[in-house]
């Protein structure tokens, strides 16, 4: 007896969901929200700016007060193999854990059932030698602090704090990782671009529908930054930028994102 | 050579600031020279943007306090170099750690700096502007105080059809005005143009130019642009150079060719001003060399390069001759 409910519900709740797919019908022609939530933590503690320490395999004590990266072209793979590339112009976003609005980009993308998310962390060489007048919004020179004027690039991933653990003078920490590759194609300098790939179908396949927003949520841990496959000491590096191990950083951030849940269907709200 | 006939008119009439509205300013590329790098279709130059990046080029405007300028380290008649300086000390008194680099011929340059570490002119300002020892402020506070000017506002409208002020058109306008100092009427000039000949010194030291520095200091800019390693080993300051930007081992000590153009007036010389005098360079080239790891292969060949010391005078006379004064008079390029 008890067996037959759990089959029949069972069954029931299979019904239910290839109806559901039944249902859904994509119009290539119709667009839907997609939104990214970036939910920025430390080793599972929640990061506020400033406020909370954490602590690195060092056991060096840290906390972060600065934290912005660029996140750009987008890419998103349905369940039927078939790519979707966010246009170029509309691809750049800096996330700022100070700037709550960033934490949120969202964009309009065909209806479907994306499997897969994929984006740079960073601005792409092309971009990162485009003229002047086409550098505007995140990518403009000026007032972002994103950018080396010295070196013409982007800082790619800003992260800075205080720790005790500090060589610096004033104990403060910073990792300003950027490098594209260098101007000159025939002798390639240091890249430090690094592609993201997630895997929406373990969390929740992302279903984009017109007139509603899907919600992809991923977390960020921060802890990876110094403690991913390369351990990073603040007291021997308290300053990486340019020179310094900003690749094995860069290796280790690009391990960062972990896609946590998605909302599918949400109303569009204008926040 | 259109510039050149420009500046005599412009220097006939002392006042540069009564013609320019009669006289066209625009590029020419010299016959002799090659292909400028410089897109000019993305930001053709005219006489307002010329006027424009002039007055922004000698605007201490562009600093925190209100007291640099670009052509406080860089001096028309001193081929837009801090003569005199081994580095320049920009704001409060403070002191970077390369020497100011010569302005001229920039539209052949595809990299900016000792280093190259910038790789567009229109994106250069940005750097001495924000450089805490050169000027030491912020674009975005640099901007509110141009916006402020009526007198800039005209001048962006008469630039580019718009009062609005950005960082894309000021940095075109002072690349408009970077693009013209072009450095082609020498008597080197002159010469390969037939406009006249060289005396029988110069012409032994054109053949020794040619023979034994011609393959760096590429004619007929002088420079072939490239970062090189010429032996003079590391400083106080442990300036690695290239390196500084590229991160590559085989960059360390590299620094770029400069130009040998107008050498009379661009003391003191290399990357840290350390040879006050043209005398102190060739003495490092014939005896100085040290064997540093990325020494060019050319100069480790010998240790050093072979020059008599009638040779020496031979070649210090065509130098000279690189020496353009059309180009370091022209009141054209000075502040008005």
């Amino acid at each position: 007896m008890k067996a037959n409910i759990i089959l029949c519900s069972l069954l029931a709740v299979f019904t239910l969901f290839s109806c559901q797919k039944d249902k859904l019908e994509f119009d290539n022609n119709k667009t839907g929200q997609l939104k990214l939530k970036f939910d920025h933590i430390v080793n599972g503690k929640t990061l506020v700016l400033k406020n909370s320490q954490f602590s690195n395999s060092f056991k060096e004590q840290y906390n972060i007060d600065i934290l912005k990266y660029y996140v750009s072209n987008i890419k998103l793979t349905d369940d039927k193999g078939k790519e979707f590339i966010l246009p170029k112009k509309e691809s750049f976003f800096l996330i700022d854990a100070s700037n709550t609005e960033s934490l949120f980009p969202k964009f309009q993308i065909p209806e479907g059932n994306y499997t897969k998310l994929e984006f740079v962390l960073g601005v792409d060489s092309l971009t990162s030698i485009s003229p002047k007048e086409e550098r505007t919004g995140v990518l403009d020179i000026e007032g972002n602090d994103m950018y080396w004027s010295w070196n013409s690039g982007y800082i790619f991933f800003k992260m800075e704090g205080e720790s005790d653990a500090s060589k610096n003078a004033n104990k403060r920490y910073a990792y300003h990782i950027g490098l594209f590759g260098g101007y000159d194609s025939t002798k390639p300098t240091k890249n430090n671009l690094r592609t993201i790939s997630l895997d929406l179908t373990k969390a929740g396949t992302a279903t984009v529908q017109n007139n509603l927003s899907s919600d992809i949520h991923l977390m960020v841990d921060l802890g990876k930054v110094l403690d991913g496959p390369n351990k990073i000491k603040i007291n021997e590096y308290s300053t990486v930028m340019v020179s310094g191990p900003n690749d094995l950083i860069a290796d280790n951030y690009s391990g960062m994102f972990t896609h946590d849940h998605t909302h599918n269907f949400q109303k569009i709200t204008n926040e | 050579m259109v510039l050149g006939i420009i500046l005599t008119i412009i220097i006939a009439c002392q006042k540069a600031d009564d013609v320019i509205d009669e006289t066209i300013i625009s590029f020419n590329k010299p016959s002799h020279f090659p292909e400028p790098v410089y897109n000019f279709a993305s930001n053709p130059v005219s006489n307002a943007g010329f006027k424009l990046g002039r007055k922004l080029f000698y605007d201490a405007k562009l600093s925190r306090d209100n007291t640099i300028s670009c052509g406080s380290c860089h001096i028309a008649e001193h081929g837009f170099t801090h003569h005199g300086h081994d580095v320049s000390h920009g704001i409060d008194d403070k002191v970077g750690i390369r020497n100011s680099m010569p302005l001229f011929n920039l539209a052949w340059s595809n990299s900016f700096f000792w280093d190259g570490g910038v790789f567009h002119l229109d994106l250069f300002p940005i750097a001495p502007i924000e450089n805490v020892v050169e000027m030491d402020e912020k674009l975005p506070n640099v901007l509110n105080k141009i916006r402020a000017s009526v007198e800039y506002k005209q001048m962006f409208q008469d630039a580019f059809g718009s009062p609005e002020i950005n960082s894309t058109t000021m940095f075109k306008a002072m690349s408009q005005f970077m693009l013209t100092l072009v450095s082609d009427n020498s008597k080197y000039d002159q010469f390969i143009r037939k406009e006249t000949t060289f005396t029988e010194l110069e012409l032994k030291g054109y053949k020794i130019f040619q023979a034994q520095c011609s393959s760096c200091h590429k004619e007929p800019l002088f420079t072939d642009l490239s970062f090189r390693d010429n032996g003079i080993g590391g400083n106080l300051a442990n300036d690695q150079g290239r390196w500084e930007i590229s991160q590559l081992e085989t960059d360390r000590l590299k620094f770029k060719v400069p130009s040998l153009r107008n050498l009379s007036a661009t003391a003191p010389y290399m990357h840290d001003g350390r040879f006050r005098t043209l005398e102190a360079v060739i003495r490092h080239y014939r005896e100085e060399i040290q064997p540093t790891k990325n020494l060019d292969p050319i100069l480790k060949k010998n240790m050093k390069i072979n020059l008599t010391d009638q040779e020496v005078d031979e070649l210090m006379a065509f130098l000279k001759t690189l020496n353009d004064e059309t180009f370091l008079r022209n009141s054209l390029f000075q502040e008005q």
